[in-house]
């Protein structure tokens, strides 16, 4: 550096006093004060390219933040908008809901409205590819309203004109996808009953009203004989009687340090038609959480999923057991696997960033099978993958994930549940 | 052999060698009470000040460029309002007390408090309820028409909030701190009678505005006083925080100023008693720097603005609710690095606070550990700009604070706590002095600890070292460097001194003034020479003036 320069320099930022900006006293208080500088005037020249490129962040970035959270914080904006969307009572209301399970729509609410129950009408949207839209009433009566247990009627309609089918197995290929049209309407009555602070029994009646037929734009042709599966271009009647248990023994719900969790699902299904497709499903899942160190969390979950049809009955294609998808083999698109049972495993290790913020990893593996004498170390597909989880204790956890396969690399993101 | 760098060095630092000395240090401090209008009530908005202080500052340093070169050659900015003696004056912000002259017992106990709290021998009117925070409170005015608010403490945890903002007024207001007067009290529901139009304030926590507001009624109070004391004793303890004197107009701001007062010239984040109130933060592990926990009051008499500290039940062991945690002063709230270096190793890494035993044996004062604290590492709840510009020269001021303490002072100001277990609070005062040892130790090993020139008589220059003072250096195995300089560069005297005492040569008062450079050499230390200035007075010497360097 040139010594001239270097003059310079040790000039500005040594030996300039910067106290010499505050030379004069105050002789009369009307008037102002001088501001004193805390440096001198060459520095504050060298920094206003800085400060220029900090500026045009700060307004443009910076300053939006934060009005945002000026807004939503100080002025309220989101309790605003949810008084200008509920009635001065807070007995009927509407709210705004989003994810990528259900897709975009409206919760309609009412409170007290049929035997002091609380009525919902949901409607919601899904993306473009799927065009799917749903449209679910449930009448909720809480513990103690009509009986000790909560008892909730829930009529839930569903379209979806692109669904997937890949074939049966483990083994199905990506190249025989089938698009299929679906439409159904579920009636159901379900009770809940809390046994004990870790037990909570579930006991369902439905009526459901399905129809299966094939989308006739794609791919063009005639299905293979082979892969017609049971249930397609048929109009079901069915009635479901369903009982669910679960059983929690974890020591922070939505963020499990230690303890297990178990689900076991038993249902029959019962044509009420001509199509002989009554069927019986089982589920099995547990979870076990072990603490490693100072929050740092193993859990591993392990699963198995039957549907068994009995006699001459078969199992409809859209009722068997199915790995990929949101929860089991996240790598794989929804539906990849379907057969009549699947055998699935989970190692999952999730670690503190923040109070309420938890990196994951995780490891899924799975197979469907035909019969439970299948189970071999063959053709088990495996899917891997991290991603962050945001929770508050005692409400929701959100997820968001990123699972490879060897198929695809899928982004997900999800208000967790508890399986 | 080994000494020769630090010769070197010694001889560097006197500025520019043989040539001259810098000249005496020149400062004018401007008072801030004069009389201006009437400010606005600042509402600063606490998510947009963790937002501003977490990232947009953050980045703002970043790219000022001068800043960063100092920060990185070791001449960072220094404060602006110190005087020639590198001295923060009395003003509306700060007042000298213990750092300067001890204060007895007495004084300590007493405070701010100009009473013994509310008065009892009349009702005390309830003019509003406060219903959702985390401590339920309300405000009331006692015979005497004074105003307090009323903080009652969560039942599962007695004493703790109370007793916690009791002591930690006391130390700040010792220290030199405006605070207010706090009172550890016990409440008969049976004096508490209605103001006709009380109110009760629900959600006004954060200082935002309240969610709903209505005129309160008896029963309102009756479920306040049940969440307070769910056992029914005839006595609530709470705190009564008397209501501060003049006309609220808001927080005042770790950085910046305030344009509407015409007072405010000194960048506050420039500010001395700002930057180096970090040492005494770190001291009461009072990390919850946000701006609601500061109050500007403005006079209607006298016209000017006084600044306060205010809030306090997150320090020492509390965290206002409930007791602190490890990890309180090791890491901001949200802190970046800490999360980033979670993020990055899967969660192998794992933070020291984390490890650290979180016992809590009294929980009336509860958590106490001090194994993690160190204190040039400790951090408020969220950045601090004061704080982030603080130099060694602060951090001199503050630890001279720090240290001026007493073991009994300290038992003193914990005595004013009420602890109804002595051994609660003997362990609050140990806290205390471990900590104040602590920030001793560190800091007056890097720093140079001779302070409190004096002329003794007309030509002996008298001065103290405050490590060997606070007893954190051996006097026997200190001396002194000792070089006097006219103003011209010119050598006139070098020698190591056995005692803080320097007699003056007659001869050197044909200088106008001189400079006597001073450093204290022991094991163990490092720390750049101090310069005072002395010029020659018709008998004897005055001194001018004295420079300290980073």
């Amino acid at each position: 550096m040139p010594p001239g320069i270097f003059s310079a320099l040790l000039l500005v930022f040594f030996l300039a006093p910067p106290v010499l900006a505050q030379s004069t006293a105050l002789d009369s208080t009307s008037t102002p004060l001088p501001r004193p500088r805390y440096r001198s005037l060459p520095e504050e020249a060298i920094a206003v390219p800085g400060m220029a490129l900090y500026i045009i962040a700060e307004r443009s970035v910076f300053s939006l933040g934060k009005y945002l959270a000026y807004g939503i914080w100080n002025l309220r904006l989101l309790d605003r908008a949810k008084a200008l969307s509920t009635t001065a009572d807070g007995r009927a209301g509407v709210r705004p809901l989003s994810s990528t399970h259900i897709g975009t729509g409206a919760r309609l609410f009412y409170k007290n409205l049929f035997l002091n129950g609380d009525a919902t009408l949901i409607s919601s949207w899904g993306s473009s590819t799927t065009k799917s839209q749903r449209h679910k009433f449930q009448l909720y009566w809480p513990s103690g309203r009509i009986l000790p247990g909560g008892l909730k009627f829930t009529a839930d309609y569903y379209q979806r004109p692109k669904s997937n089918f890949y074939g049966m197995g483990s083994l199905s290929k990506l190249i025989d996808l089938v698009y299929f049209h679906r439409e159904s309407l579920y009636l159901r009555l379900n009770y809940r009953r809390r046994l004990s602070p870790q037990l909570v029994l579930n006991a369902g009646l439905n009526y459901h009203y399905i129809d299966i037929r094939r989308n006739s734009s794609r791919p063009p042709g005639p299905l293979p004989a082979p892969l017609l599966p049971p249930g397609l271009a048929t109009l079901a009647q069915y009635v479901e009687t369903s009982a669910t248990l679960n059983a929690s023994f974890v020591d922070v719900p939505n963020s499990p340090t230690h303890g297990h969790r178990t689900l076991l699902y038993l249902g029959y299904t019962q044509s009420v038609d001509d199509n002989a497709l009554s069927h019986l499903k089982l589920l099995f899942i547990t979870e076990q959480f072990r603490e490693l160190f100072y929050r740092r969390t193993l859990s591993l979950r392990l699963g198995t999923e039957w549907r068994l049809a009995p006699g001459a009955n078969e199992v409809p294609f859209y009722e068997l057991s199915s790995l990929g998808g949101t929860e089991y083999l996240r790598g794989y698109e929804t539906g990849r696997f379907r057969d009549r049972g699947s055998a699935f495993a989970k190692v999952s290790y999730k670690y503190p960033i923040w109070k309420l913020l938890e990196g994951m990893l995780f490891y899924e593996t799975g197979r469907t099978l035909r019969h439970p004498g299948d189970l071999n170390r063959k053709h088990w597909k495996s899917a891997y993958g991290g991603g962050l989880r945001f929770w508050v204790p005692e409400g929701f956890a959100f997820e968001q994930s990123v699972a490879i396969s060897d198929e695809e690399t899928r982004l997900h993101f999800d208000l967790s549940t508890l399986f | 052999m080994s000494c020769c760098p630090k010769t070197l060095l010694f001889l560097l630092l006197l500025a520019g060698g043989c040539s001259s000395v810098q000249p005496p240090p020149q400062s004018y401090i401007y008072p801030d009470d004069h009389p201006i209008p009437r400010p606005k009530k600042r509402k600063p908005s606490l998510v947009v000040e963790i937002l501003d202080k977490s990232i947009s500052h953050q980045i703002k340093q970043l790219f000022d460029l001068p800043r960063t070169v100092r920060k990185l050659v070791g001449h960072p900015y220094q404060a602006l309002n110190v005087d020639a003696f590198d001295e923060v004056p009395n003003s509306t912000w700060f007042t000298n007390r213990n750092g300067t002259a001890p204060m007895s017992l007495e004084e300590i106990r007493r405070g701010p408090n100009q009473y013994y709290g509310p008065d009892t021998t009349g009702a005390w009117t309830v003019l509003k309820l406060k219903s959702t925070d985390a401590i339920p409170g309300l405000t009331i005015v006692d015979a005497r028409g004074h105003q307090y608010l009323i903080k009652f403490d969560p039942p599962e945890f007695s004493e703790l909030p109370s007793g916690t903002q009791t002591v930690a007024a006391k130390l700040l207001y010792a220290a030199g701190y405006n605070v207010p007067e706090n009172y550890v009290v016990w409440l008969d529901p049976k004096r508490l009678q209605m103001a006709t139009d009380a109110v009760l304030s629900v959600g006004t926590n954060d200082n935002r505005a309240p969610t709903s507001k209505r005129s309160m009624a008896r029963a309102d109070l009756q479920r306040l006083l049940e969440r307070a004391n769910p056992q029914g004793q005839p006595l609530i303890r709470a705190l009564a925080s008397r209501a501060l004197p003049g006309i609220p107009v808001g927080p005042w701001s770790y950085k910046g100023i305030r344009r509407d007062d015409p007072n405010d010239i000194y960048l506050h984040e420039h500010r001395r008693e700002i930057r180096g109130f970090y040492i005494i933060a770190s001291w009461l592990n009072h990390a919850n720097m946000k701006e609601e926990n500061t109050q500007d009051m403005y006079d209607p008499q006298a016209r000017f603005l006084t600044h306060y500290l205010t809030n306090f039940d997150g320090s020492i062991g509390s965290n206002s609710t409930r007791p602190s945690n490890p990890r309180r002063g090791q890491a901001n709230s949200f802190d970046l690095k800490d999360s980033l270096i979670r993020l990055v190793t899967l969660g192998l890494y794992v933070h020291d606070y984390e490890r650290a035993p979180r016992s809590i044996p009294h929980p009336s004062v509860g958590y106490l550990g001090n194994d993690l604290f160190k204190p040039r590492a400790w951090k408020a709840m969220y950045p601090v700009p004061a704080f982030e510009n603080m130099t060694r020269r602060d951090a001199f001021w503050g630890t001279k604070i720090v240290t001026s303490f007493t073991n009994d002072q300290i038992a003193a100001a914990v005595s004013t706590g009420a602890y109804s277990n002595p051994a609660a609070a003997s362990s609050m005062t140990r806290f205390l002095i471990e900590r104040r040892d602590r920030i001793g130790h560190y800091w007056f090993a890097r720093l140079n600890t001779l302070d409190r020139f004096k002329m003794a008589d007309y030509g002996t220059l008298e001065f103290t070292d405050l490590a060997v003072a606070r007893g954190y250096a051996d006097s026997a195995e200190t001396r002194y460097r000792c070089q006097v300089f006219a103003a011209t560069g010119a050598t006139l005297f070098k020698d190591k001194l056995k005692n803080t005492v320097l007699t003056l040569d007659p001869a050197w008062r044909q200088h106008a003034h001189i400079a006597v450079a001073l450093l204290a050499q022991r094991p163990h230390y490092s720390a750049r020479p101090i310069l005072v200035y002395l010029q020659a007075a018709e008998k004897g010497w005055r001194i001018i003036g004295l420079r300290r360097r980073d």
